[in-house]
C-alpha cells in the first residue's frame, strides 16, 4: 500500500466519521485511528477466516470493495437485499457499504447463495474485509 | 388600493414591488425606470416588470431583506417616467367569425354592435406595459372601458396563437396556443416570440400595438 | 442515444431550469425534484446542470443504443436493467441494447412521485435561453419543446468518464420534514397573507391539505378548508415563481409548480420555500401534507441545509472517484 492510498483512506474515514479502521491484506495489516491511540494488533480475523475456509472448500469469501458501514437492506426498504440462503445472480447487489451520504454496492461474485454473514449489520468494515461466506452455484 | 408602495417576498427566490395607486401609463413608465436600475444590482438575477409592479429574482437570497427594500423604495422615489419611445406594431385583425367565437358575448355584455366594438377596439395605440403570462405575450394598457367584458366563467382549454381577446378591462393577443379565460373577438398573425432572436420577444415594454380591421365576419 | 420505448411517456427533458427569462414571459420549467437530478449528475461526473429525463407516468422504458453509465434517482420505481433489479437512487452501467424499465413507484420509508434518469454526458439537446429544460407553452427547449413519446431518440453528450457506481441515501431520509406525522413543506407568508380571515389563516397553517388529481408540473390544486379573504382582493398581473400559493375565488389554493406561467393574478397567501420545492415535487396525488410557517432566517437556513446535503454528496462522490482513479 502506497502512502497516497493511506492518505485517501484517512480522508475517507474523516468523511464517513469513522474513528477506527483496520485493514488486512495478503501482505500487510494497517490500523488507522483518529484522535486516539492505534488499537493492538490481533490475529483473530485472519484466524477466523482460515477456519471457515477449512470447513467447506467450495465456499468463497465476499470481501468489501470499499470501506463503510455495512447495510444489508437499502435504507428505503425493510427487506434485505439478499438474505442468508437466498439465491442471487452474479453482479447483484447483496449489501451496501455506506460512507456519509453515499453507498457502494457489494456485488455477488457469482450466481449462488450467501452461506453466512461475517460482519454485523451497521458494522464499520474496511477495504478487503470478509463480509460473507458465499457458495457459488455451477 | 395601496397609498404607499408595498414590498413583499415570494419565498427566498424573489421579491415583489407593488406601486401605489391606479394602473396608468405614467406609473408604468416609472416601473420601467425602476426595472432598469434594479437589474444592475448585484443580488438581482432579473428584474421583470408586471402591471404596476416589479418582480426581482435573486441570484442568491440576501441575508437580510430590509436593505434591499430600502434601496428599492429609494429608487422608486427617484424614478422618473421613462417615456414611451418604442416601435408601434400594426396588426391586421379578422374580427368575429370562427376566429372570434366570443364576440357575441362582448356584444351581449356591452350592448354595442360588432361594428361599434371594432371601431372602439381599433382606435387607440395600446402601450405594452409588460411581458408575461406566456412567452412573448404583451400586457397592454389603454383599452376603452366601454368594451370591458368580464373574464369567462369557464376558461377555454385551448385558444390558438394570434387570438385577440378582451378580459375585464384589458385586451391582448395570444402569442402561442394555450388556455385562456378571456373573450376571443378576433384573430391576427404575428410571431411574438422566437428564442433564436436576441431579445427573443418581438415587443418590449415601451413599444405599442395598433389593431387594424382586416375584415369583420359574422 | 437512448430511445423511448413507452407509448404514452409524459416524460420530459429537464435540467435545473431557466431562470432569467421571466421578463420575456418564460417560466422556469426544470426538474420538479432538483435534488434527484443533482444526485444523478454528481454520481455520473456530469456538470450539475446537465439535463436528464423526468419520468412521472409509469411504467417507463428506454433502450440504450450504446454503452452508457446512468443513474435513476427520485421515486423508488423498482427499476430493472434487462430484468435485473437496480437499487433506488443509484447509478449503474448499461451495455448497448439493454432496456431500462421503471416500474410503479413503491411505498417504502419514503415515497416519491417522479423519477429522474440521468446519463453520463447528459441528454444533449440544444440550450435555449440558458437551459435545456422543456418549456411546453411556446414549445421551446427540451426535445422539440414537448413531452417525449414512443420512438423519440435522445442524443447523449460526451461523458467525462468519471462516473462511479454508487447509491445516494435519499434526501427524503437524510432531510426529513414532518408536522403532526404528515409530510410537510415550509412556507413564507406572501403579500396577501394578512388579508385572509383569522379563521382561514388558522386553517391554512394547522390543517392538512390534500393534493388533488388536478395537479401536475404546472401546479398543484389542493383540497382542504376553504380560505376566505376579509374583503375582495384586487391583484394586478405580476411575476411569480414556483412555490407561490395562489388562492382563486374557490378558496382552494393552487401551488405554482415548475411549468406554471411566470405571471399570476390571484391573491398569494404564501410561498413554499425554494429549499422545499423538491419535497412537493415528489409528493404523489392524494398525499395529505401540512404547511409549516417560517420566517426569512429559517428559510435561508433550510436552503443552507439543502445545499449542505448536495455538497456532502459531491464531496463523498469525489473521494470515491479519487480512490478509484488511484
Amino acid at each position: 500500500m502506497r502512502p497516497g492510498e493511506m492518505a485517501d483512506l484517512a480522508a475517507a474515514m474523516i468523511a464517513a466519521g469513522i474513528a477506527r479502521l483496520e485493514l488486512i491484506g495478503p501482505d500487510f495489516r494497517l490500523a488507522l485511528a483518529r484522535g486516539e491511540a492505534a488499537p493492538e494488533e490481533t490475529d483473530e480475523t485472519a484466524g477466523g477466516t482460515e477456519a471457515a475456509a477449512e470447513t467447506d472448500a467450495d465456499v468463497i469469501p465476499v470481501t468489501a470493495p470499499a470501506l463503510g458501514m455495512l447495510l444489508r437492506a437499502h435504507p428505503l426498504h425493510e427487506r434485505p437485499l439478499a438474505g442468508d440462503g437466498e439465491a442471487v445472480v452474479a453482479g447483484q447487489a447483496i449489501a451496501l457499504l455506506r460512507i456519509g451520504a453515499l453507498m457502494t454496492p457489494v456485488a455477488a461474485p457469482a450466481n449462488g447463495v450467501i452461506v453466512a454473514a461475517l460482519a454485523e449489520e451497521g458494522a464499520l468494515v474496511g477495504y478487503g474485509d470478509r463480509l460473507f461466506d458465499f457458495l457459488p452455484h455451477d | 388600493m395601496n397609498a404607499n408602495p408595498v414590498v413583499s417576498c415570494l419565498g427566498t427566490s424573489a421579491l415583489l414591488f407593488e406601486a401605489p395607486g391606479e394602473t396608468s401609463l405614467a406609473s408604468q413608465q416609472r416601473i420601467w425606470t425602476l426595472a432598469r436600475a434594479a437589474a444592475a444590482w448585484p443580488e438581482v438575477r432579473e428584474a421583470a416588470p408586471g402591471v404596476n409592479n416589479l418582480l426581482l429574482s435573486f441570484t442568491e437570497p440576501p441575508k437580510r431583506l430590509e436593505p434591499l427594500e430600502t434601496r428599492l423604495l429609494g429608487a422608486w422615489d427617484e424614478a422618473a417616467a421613462l417615456p414611451l419611445d418604442g416601435r408601434v406594431l400594426e396588426l391586421p385583425v379578422v374580427y368575429g367569425g370562427a376566429g372570434g367565437p366570443h364576440m357575441a358575448d362582448v356584444v351581449a355584455h356591452t350592448g354595442l354592435s360588432v361594428e361599434e366594438i371594432v371601431a372602439i377596439h381599433t382606435a387607440p395605440t395600446y402601450p405594452v406595459y409588460a411581458i408575461g403570462s406566456h412567452p412573448g405575450y404583451c400586457y397592454l394598457g389603454g383599452m376603452d372601458a366601454r368594451i370591458a367584458t368580464p373574464r369567462r366563467k369557464v376558461p377555454v382549454i385551448r385558444i390558438p396563437g394570434g387570438a385577440v381577446s378582451i378580459g375585464g378591462s384589458q385586451t391582448g393577443v395570444s402569442a402561442s396556443d394555450g388556455p385562456s379565460g378571456w373573450n376571443t373577438i378576433g384573430t391576427t398573425e404575428m410571431v411574438f416570440f422566437d428564442p433564436t432572436r436576441d431579445p427573443p420577444v418581438l415587443l418590449q415594454p415601451g413599444d405599442g400595438i395598433v389593431f387594424r380591421v382586416a375584415e369583420i365576419r359574422k | 442515444m437512448i430511445e423511448i420505448l413507452s407509448q404514452s411517456a409524459f416524460a420530459s427533458v429537464q435540467d435545473l431550469g431557466r431562470f432569467d427569462a421571466v421578463r420575456w414571459g418564460v417560466g422556469t420549467a426544470g426538474a420538479m425534484d432538483r435534488l434527484a437530478l443533482l444526485a444523478g449528475n454528481i454520481l455520473l461526473g456530469n456538470a450539475e446542470d446537465a439535463a436528464g429525463v423526468e419520468v412521472q407516468v409509469f411504467p417507463f422504458e428506454v433502450r440504450f443504443d450504446a454503452d452508457h453509465a446512468f443513474a435513476v434517482t427520485g421515486a423508488d420505481c423498482a427499476a430493472t436493467l434487462d430484468g435485473v433489479p437496480l437499487l433506488p437512487w443509484s447509478s449503474a452501467r448499461a451495455c448497448a441494447g439493454q432496456v431500462l424499465r421503471l416500474g410503479l413507484p413503491q411505498a417504502g420509508r419514503w415515497r416519491g412521485a417522479r423519477a429522474c434518469l440521468t446519463i453520463a454526458g447528459g441528454v444533449d439537446v440544444p440550450v435555449v435561453l440558458g437551459s435545456r429544460s422543456t418549456q411546453l407553452r411556446g414549445a421551446i427547449g427540451g426535445h422539440e419543446g414537448r413531452m417525449l413519446r414512443q420512438g423519440d431518440r435522445l442524443a447523449v453528450g460526451a461523458a467525462s468518464g468519471a462516473a462511479i457506481v454508487a447509491g445516494v441515501v435519499p434526501p427524503g431520509l437524510a432531510l426529513p420534514l414532518e408536522a403532526d406525522g404528515l409530510p410537510a413543506v415550509r412556507v413564507l407568508p406572501a403579500s396577501e397573507h394578512d388579508a385572509y380571515t383569522e379563521r382561514s389563516l388558522a386553517r391554512f397553517w394547522d390543517e392538512p391539505w390534500k393534493i388533488t388529481p388536478q395537479s401536475d408540473r404546472y401546479g398543484y390544486r389542493l383540497a382542504g378548508p376553504g380560505l376566505e379573504p376579509k374583503a375582495p382582493i384586487e391583484v394586478r398581473s405580476h411575476g411569480i415563481v414556483p412555490g407561490v400559493i395562489q388562492v382563486p375565488h374557490s378558496g382552494q389554493p393552487i401551488v405554482q409548480m415548475c411549468d406554471g406561467q411566470p405571471t399570476g393574478g390571484y391573491p398569494k397567501i404564501g410561498t413554499v420555500i425554494e429549499a422545499d420545492l423538491w419535497r412537493l415535487g415528489e409528493m404523489p396525488i392524494g398525499t395529505r401534507f401540512r404547511f409549516v410557517r417560517v420566517e426569512w432566517d429559517a428559510a435561508l437556513a433550510a436552503r443552507e441545509a439543502r445545499d449542505g446535503w448536495v455538497a456532502e454528496v459531491r464531496r463523498v462522490a469525489d473521494l470515491m472517484r479519487a480512490r478509484r482513479a488511484a
